[in-house]
């Protein structure tokens, strides 16, 4: 597993609404390295979400193109898509994402389920990967049963799980407290080097922005300063 | 994703939902219970209307009589037979040799002088018809009280409604006539003396074991085949100057089962051809069993139509989960779920839904047809009817079940392509 490079270019995004058009970005253009761990930061409908889902193949790209590694992500669609989704890219939310009527373990398992393997190739690596992040004794928790750190760390284990080339991570100490954010800030550290994969996190935290190599800074609707 | 990762994600998300889950398989096991109670109660009534109509025997039954066909031997059922007609070994093996007889089994019978001890009833003349009683089951006969007597018994004896009336009763007292008992003489003619006919009996004394409907021929009295050899044999040696003609045919008749209900007519001519009357209730029982066919279609669609309305009922607990998992559904896309899976995992709920509510409501079902049956058996008991047999007919089992899955999988194509088609962005919020 290595990190992906990431180009952007002339990438404009408008949602439909009823009220009319929202244009969230226009003309955006963007290089990451490979490896390199960058933060997006901006005010509240900046498009900072907007452009990881698009980065994240969560998104049909509109307009302009968005390359990740030799992706170009416009040309892919349905199973193609999804795995990109699956195989390159590691998510974590700031709700954590997790199931509520699965356990940790399986969690982290359910990211594996929609590639060949078995199941105890997979139990196994679901338990390692817990393990790997501090959580292992609460493997057989259920979300509502973990603290909002722990849950964290569950999200990281699963983002991991496929061993993704590509972190994203949308504000993901943002339903934290202060020390808790700082630990699960440190693992994301720890994981991405050790991982060595591209890292894109968004968040309104400059205590966070500040960890990575660089900041893109979005203003409504416009291309980063 | 695989069958068994989707499967176990689907019984998860039920579990989850326990409350609405459980109202759902309610729902779908309310009406598969409807569905199944109402084809099994019709099922049961249709046996038991043809079995009726067949006099307990076979629907493919033909009676021969011991008699040429009548003009319009195969013109009806039950056709008026023409002139006597002796029945013998070598009618019976012609008979066995047609193309579509199943069986054959030849009816004895001789006359008797029947005493009932123990009453003021005078003796009166009546016919005693024997049968092998190994092949009983394949006759009209019909037991209403009782049993059949035992296999080759020379000493009991079933008797019919005729037996019931002589004694002032009927098919509600009829028990009352079961362990008692009956002198039956065969009557032999001897050579008169001083110009008097000399009629002397072989009288035989048998316990009335049961009551019994049967159509095989006019007598009141049944008994096995080997009882009536005997008295046959007595009478048979009567002085033929005596005035006493026992009929000369060996056999009062034969019943003939053909190989299914639509060879019956071809059986009938066969036989007509052989230049034997007989009869068969094929026309009615072909115009009931169509009768009972539009009433068993309306049954099922009504149970049909209750399936349906469930199945609308796991159509909006599905297109409200979905409403409520909407990010959940998008999380599964962000990790690598395709439309199809998210799909198959949809579909596996609805199909759940409906294989475990079809299960219990066709066990339900079975229930409520069990306990009306007892009902209908207590009031045909009391009217002195033999009662209905309930049981779980192999179609309605399978159909139930499955089909209550395969309505439930279809409701939740909808609500499953819905889902599939969520866009995975729902993994962040609507935001």
């Amino acid at each position: 597993m290595a990190g992906v490079p990431i180009t952007a270019r002339g990438v404009s995004m408008t949602y439909r609404a009823r009220g009319g058009d929202v244009e969230v970005l226009r003309d955006f253009s963007l290089d990451i390295q490979t490896g390199e761990r960058i933060s997006v930061m901006g005010p509240s409908g900046a498009g900072k979400t907007t452009l990881l889902a698009l980065i994240g193949g969560l998104e049909a790209v509109q307009a302009g193109t968005i390359t990740v590694g030799d992706l170009e992500l416009s040309t892919l669609h349905g199973d193609a898509l999804a795995n990109y989704r699956h195989r390159t890219v590691g998510f974590v939310f700031q709700h954590f994402g997790l199931l509520g009527n699965l356990t940790a373990l399986e969690n982290v398992e359910l990211a594996m389920s929609f590639s060949t393997g078995s199941s105890r190739v997979r139990r196994e690596r679901a338990g390692f990967l817990l393990d790997a992040v501090g959580v292992a004794a609460r493997s057989h928790h259920r979300p509502a049963e973990l603290s909002g750190g722990e849950a964290q760390r569950v999200a990281l284990a699963r983002a991991l799980a496929n061993e993704p080339s590509l972190l994203l991570a949308d504000e993901p100490t943002g339903n934290l407290d202060g020390t808790t954010a700082e630990q699960v800030l440190d693992l994301l550290d720890t994981v991405a080097r050790d991982h060595e994969c591209t890292v894109i996190t968004v968040t309104h935290d400059p205590r966070v922005a500040n960890r990575s190599d660089r900041i893109v800074r979005l203003a409504s609707g416009t291309a980063p300063k | 994703m695989s069958w068994k990762d989707a499967w176990l994600a689907a019984t998860r998300s039920l579990g989850r939902r326990a409350g609405r889950t459980a109202l759902t398989v309610l729902a779908v096991a309310l009406a598969a219970a409807l569905l199944s109670a109402l084809l099994i109660i019709s099922t049961s009534a249709r046996t038991r209307v043809l079995d009726q109509l067949a006099k307990g025997g076979p629907l493919a039954g033909i009676q021969v009589a011991a008699a040429a066909p009548g003009p319009a031997a195969l013109d009806t059922d039950s056709p008026s037979p023409g002139r006597a007609r002796d029945l013998d070994a070598t009618t019976l093996r012609q008979i066995r040799g047609l193309r579509g007889v199943r069986s054959v089994v030849p009816i004895e019978s001789n006359p008797v002088l029947v005493e009932v001890p123990a009453t003021t009833l005078d003796p009166f003349r009546e016919t005693l018809v024997g049968i092998d009683l190994r092949r009983v089951k394949t006759l009209p006969i019909t037991v209403i009280v009782g049993r059949t007597p035992a296999i080759g018994s020379r000493t009991e004896i079933a008797v019919t409604d005729g037996y019931l009336r002589r004694l002032g009763l009927d098919r509600k007292t009829a028990a009352k006539v079961i362990g008692t008992e009956v002198e039956l003489g065969a009557p032999r003619v001897f050579p008169s003396r001083n110009g008097r006919t000399d009629v002397r009996g072989r009288w035989t004394r048998a316990e009335i074991v049961g009551v019994v409907a049967q159509q095989v021929v006019s007598a009141q009295f049944l008994g096995s085949a080997e009882m009536v050899r005997d008295a046959r044999a007595w009478s048979a040696a009567s002085d033929p100057a005596g005035g006493f003609q026992l009929p000369s045919s060996r056999y009062a008749g034969v019943f003939v089962v053909a190989d299914g209900l639509d060879h019956v007519g071809a059986v009938r001519a066969r036989i007509t051809r052989l230049g034997y009357s007989t009869s068969a209730p094929e026309n009615l029982i072909e115009t009931v069993r169509r009768y009972l066919r539009v009433v068993e279609i309306v049954l099922a669609g009504i149970g049909i139509i209750a399936l349906a309305i469930a199945s609308l009922g796991i159509t909006n607990a599905l297109l409200a989960a979905i409403r409520e998992r909407r990010r959940e559904i998008g999380v599964l896309k962000a990790i690598g779920a395709r439309d199809r899976d998210v799909r198959r995992i949809f579909l596996l709920e609805a199909g759940m839904t409906g294989l475990v509510g079809g299960a219990l409501g066709t066990v339900i079902g079975y229930g409520i047809a069990r306990i009306l049956g007892a009902v209908v058996n207590q009031y045909l008991v009391e009217q002195g009817l033999p009662g209905v047999a309930i049981g779980l007919p192999l179609p309605v089992l399978v159909g139930g079940v499955l089909g209550a899955a395969a309505l439930a999988v279809i409701a939740g194509v909808v609500p499953a392509q819905r889902a599939a088609r969520l866009p995975a962005r729902q993994a962040m919020g609507d935001g």
